[in-house]
């Protein structure tokens, strides 16, 4: 009758030891001729090596496409997340990125904290309450 | 002959509702191996220093290596210092494969494996110190398996080359961009949507990006010493989840706690009932506590009596094989003392 195992893979956790950046790459497509990308080469020209530079963990990718420009972030779990960003100025696809590089990558929740409750990983260290375990004088009778 | 089974996963059409069949490997084109390193033996089989392995040993410069974005974001991403070279990093995500054109990582994996083995096996003996045998091997598994390690490479935002030399060519993509992608020899593992091999083979991709992480955990040893490894494995292997008291099966419990008891030469265990209500009742409940003379050694409850009693055997057990003694000093630990078990000595 020996002890038999049954095997695991250990779970991320993210940040506990080493942080990684969820965000790995950020792809922005301009067109040279469009007038939807505008904004998008003024911003290629005057802000992104400065944010580039901030961010040395990230890929930034800039690629000459038709169309309307976008940018795309993909994360480490696989996941990429796409932003339009058709006649838009500098400052707003400067704060989309922000919003792109500071993301997990993960689906959005709604209602967080209402309808999602938060699951530990780890057991109660008070332990489940049981009727059982109070002192029979004060237990509730039926 | 050797058989490969292939399982259907889920189900992609309506007219095919459940697949179960054999292939012959003969017939399987995309046989799955890893290749083994080759090593050149001189005429003279004395002469140790002439043995060489054979393929490609040339280094990636690190000139080369600064030119793929990949892998400077990835260098930046894992916070390695700046004595971390480019180059080693590169060398990290070239697994063995026939006709590399740079030197692969294989040499690496293997110092890199036993380290990050060693590691683990050191924190998990030090903090379990009565884990079994088997389930010391299994929480080891859980750290360092390949799956693991391949799922740590993932988390890293390493990446498969993936592109073929056509699509690389036609976007006119700089051949520097290739290093900073894991190349290996791209064996189809999956090849039909949903259809994975379940047995026989390896699965090389996963091998592949396991290699990353024991690659670079040799590199980090070699270029900044065993200290900053040691770090490094803490930072990215033992800091994962694990929940080894979810890890053990027992099939006789109150058995085993008996041959416990008695190995530990304690009083054989006895089965008491510590409370109960609704015995008559559809859903009873009784809590049972499993004594050793006057001490509890653990407690359960359960639907019926045998219920709880195995329960309570199976907490006693845990309770002590998942003993962690207080402030645990693991052998590499400078202040490590071989001589104090528990931190005190050991009067024999």
């Amino acid at each position: 009758m020996p002890i038999r195992a049954i095997s695991q893979v250990a779970t991320a956790r993210n940040g506990l030891g080493a942080f990684i950046v969820p965000c790995k790459r950020v792809t922005l497509t301009y067109c040279n001729w469009g007038g939807s990308s505008q904004g998008m080469r003024d911003f290629l020209t005057k802000d992104l090596k400065a944010i580039a530079a901030k961010h040395p963990q990230i890929e930034f990718k800039v690629m000459k496409k038709e169309g309307h420009p976008i940018i795309k972030g993909e994360y480490n779990n696989g996941k990429e997340k796409v932003i339009s960003v058709r006649k838009r100025d500098p400052l707003w696809i400067n704060d989309k990125i922000y919003l792109l590089t500071q993301q997990s990558g993960k689906k959005l929740i709604k209602n967080f904290g209402k309808k999602q409750d938060v699951e530990s990983q780890n057991e109660s260290i008070r332990g489940i309450w049981s009727p059982m375990h109070t002192d029979p004088s004060v237990r509730h009778r039926v | 002959m050797s058989i490969l089974r292939i399982v259907q996963k889920g189900i992609r059409s309506p007219n095919v509702l459940s697949r179960s069949f054999t292939v012959s490997k003969q017939n399987w084109t995309y046989a799955p191996s890893v290749v083994t390193p080759k090593f050149i033996v001189p005429a003279d089989l004395t002469s140790f220093g002439d043995y060489k392995r054979a393929g490609s040993q040339i280094p990636v410069t690190n000139a080369d290596a600064a030119k793929a974005p990949g892998l400077v974001a990835l260098h930046a991403r894992l916070q390695l210092p700046e004595s971390f070279e480019l180059a080693t990093l590169a060398r990290s995500l070239t697994f063995i494969a026939e006709g590399n054109q740079y030197a692969d990582n294989a040499g690496m994996a293997l110092f890199g494996k036993n380290l990050v083995k060693y590691y683990v096996t050191e924190y998990l003996m030090v903090h379990y110190p009565r884990l079994p045998a088997v389930i010391l091997r299994a929480a080891l598994n859980a750290y360092t398996g390949e799956e693991t390690l391949a799922q740590i490479a993932r988390e890293w935002g390493v990446e498969a080359d993936n592109k073929s030399e056509m699509e690389k060519f036609l976007v006119d993509e700089p051949k520097e961009f290739s290093l900073g992608r894991l190349s290996f020899d791209k064996v189809d593992t999956n090849p039909e949507r949903g259809v994975t091999v379940v047995e026989g083979g390896v699965n090389v991709q996963q091998a592949a990006f396991a290699s990353v992480v024991k690659s670079v955990i040799a590199g980090v040893h070699a270029h900044n010493g065993a200290d900053a490894a040691k770090q490094f494995i803490h930072d990215h292997v033992i800091s994962r989840h694990i929940d080894i008291s979810q890890m053990f099966q027992f099939q006789f419990p109150t058995r085993e706690l008996t041959n416990l008891c008695s190995r530990q030469s304690l009083e054989p265990p006895v089965a008491r009932l510590l409370a109960e209500t609704g015995r008559l009742t559809v859903s009873p409940v009784f809590v049972i506590g499993i004594f050793s003379g006057s001490s509890k050694l653990g407690e359960g409850q359960g639907n019926s009596l045998l219920e709880a009693k195995s329960r309570a055997a199976v907490n006693a057990l845990k309770n002590y094989y998942l003993y962690r003694p207080i402030d645990p000093v693991v052998p590499s630990d400078p202040k490590y003392d071989g001589s104090l078990i528990d931190g005190s000595a050991v009067v024999i």
